[in-house]
């Protein structure tokens, strides 16, 4: 199954998903394992990428569209 | 006069027309027994954007990108239809500009959708409308990889040792679908006790449940187990029908255990001896159990060495003082000091003609030896 993950800002500028991916009310945007298959998952990690469920994601969604 | 002429002519333009993928492809899959997109396009959203390289033989116009000089772009699902056409208020699509679209919406398993994108370009030499058209399949396929396992933190026989100072046990469990945990959000958790013949749901009623039903935590007081069989059943919300589960006894058990009665004072009965002092330790193969009165049903009974005479009960505690005069005067009459220990069942619930004792509200509890006495 997809994995997701919130991501800085920097890392989803740097593959240039900023434009297509769900930004969070934190200034994180919302990726898959997919997009950061370039960059590298553990260098996302490391650098500040955050492992979450779907669930979580369908929230911190919501929350961004609420706003 | 007779006249001639000379046209102007430039030969088409060499074009290469793509539509971009970004962020995933056309193709979906739906895990059946869960319900869930792998991925899902309503959290990463599939993002179709057009592409226009051109060439010039003629070298009039630069060669290079001319993607944002698309025009009349329209995207439709399935046929170029006014019908099918994609537009601000269509649900799951999102229009950009140059005919850029974002697919927000999953597909359906069996039902494909063609996103049909038509655009335009006009070619500045010769002011000529060039249409471009893609297809852009998009389908879903329902797969079914179950293959739901329970981890379960409690082994199939669950020994409860009351010496040990601790009131709840939680028993944790985790649903997976192969190495992937389910979400609690997709999960069922259900608890259930042995009753009679048959398993019954857990509620607030069982005096040994704290908390946890529907959850993968159950939590219990140890102290009111003697032995009962746990079982948890649990399953995807989406496929109920595909149930997995697990079971444990939890039992109360005392391992082994040896008493052993110790006259610590007034051993020797002299005519001056006013006190004789009992003392009952019971001990595990860690040593001597602190307040074994706790845990044990301790009587130290006394009789003399007399053909005929009882034993009595002098004490119902691991220590007494006895006056030596029970042993009476007697030369050569020795008085003797029994001591029976028996393992204490959990607390168990007085009931008085069928009903539960409550004392302010709380269910009244007792613990009994487990095994008759033998004096």
């Amino acid at each position: 199954m997809t994995n997701y993950y919130s991501v800085p800002e920097a890392i989803a500028d740097s593959l240039k998903m900023t434009d297509c991916r769900h930004r969070t009310e934190d200034g994180s945007y919302i990726l898959n394992g997919g997009d950061l298959v370039s960059y590298g998952v553990d260098k996302a990690v490391e650098d500040g990428a955050r492992e979450i469920s779907e669930s979580e994601a369908r929230n911190l969604i919501k929350q961004s569209n609420n706003r | 006069m007779i006249t001639n002429s000379a046209n102007v002519v430039y030969d088409p333009l060499d074009t290469a027309f793509d539509v971009i993928e970004k962020g995933g492809s056309g193709i979906q899959k739906k895990e059946t027994s869960t319900g869930r997109y792998d991925p899902d396009r309503e959290i990463t959203p599939w993002v179709l954007i057009p592409n226009l390289q051109v060439k010039d033989p003629e070298r009039i116009i630069a060669d290079g990108d001319y993607t944002s000089s698309l025009c009349n772009s329209r995207w439709y699902q399935n046929s170029e239809t006014e019908a099918n056409r994609i537009t601000g208020t269509t649900a799951g699509f999102t229009l950009g500009e140059y005919g850029r679209l974002s697919v927000s919406r999953n597909a359906t398993p069996g039902s494909a959708v063609n996103l049909l994108l038509v655009v335009q370009f006009i070619d500045p030499r010769r002011n000529e409308v060039m249409t471009f058209r893609k297809i852009c399949p998009m389908s879903c396929d329902a797969v079914n990889e179950t293959n739901l396992a329970l981890d379960f933190d409690a082994p199939v026989r669950l020994p409860i040792v009351p010496m040990k100072n601790l009131t709840t046990r939680t028993i944790a469990a985790q649903l997976r679908n192969g190495v992937n945990p389910v979400p609690d959000a997709d999960a069922v958790y259900v608890w259930k006790v042995l009753d009679g013949q048959t398993f019954r749901n857990i509620t607030s009623t069982d005096i040994f449940y704290l908390s946890g039903q529907g959850t993968k935590n159950l939590v219990i007081d140890r102290r009111y187990i003697d032995k009962e069989v746990i079982r948890l059943e649990s399953y995807v919300k989406a496929n109920t029908a595909n149930v997995v589960s697990a079971q444990t006894k939890v039992h109360r058990w005392y391992g082994q255990w040896k008493e052993r009665l110790d006259i610590v004072r007034g051993k020797l009965i002299h005519p001056g001896t006013t006190e004789t002092e009992v003392n009952v330790t019971v001990t595990t193969r860690s040593g001597d159990i602190a307040n074994p009165e706790k845990y044990f049903d301790i009587g130290v009974y006394f009789r003399r060495d007399i053909e005929g005479e009882n034993w009595r009960q002098v004490a119902h505690s691991r220590n007494v003082t006895v006056p030596s005069s029970m042993a009476g005067t007697k030369y050569g009459v020795r008085a003797v000091f029994g001591a029976e220990v028996r393992e204490l069942s959990a607390l168990r619930p007085i009931t008085m003609q069928g009903k539960t004792v409550l004392i302010n509200g709380k269910t009244a509890c007792m613990q009994i030896p487990t095994k008759d006495s033998e004096v």
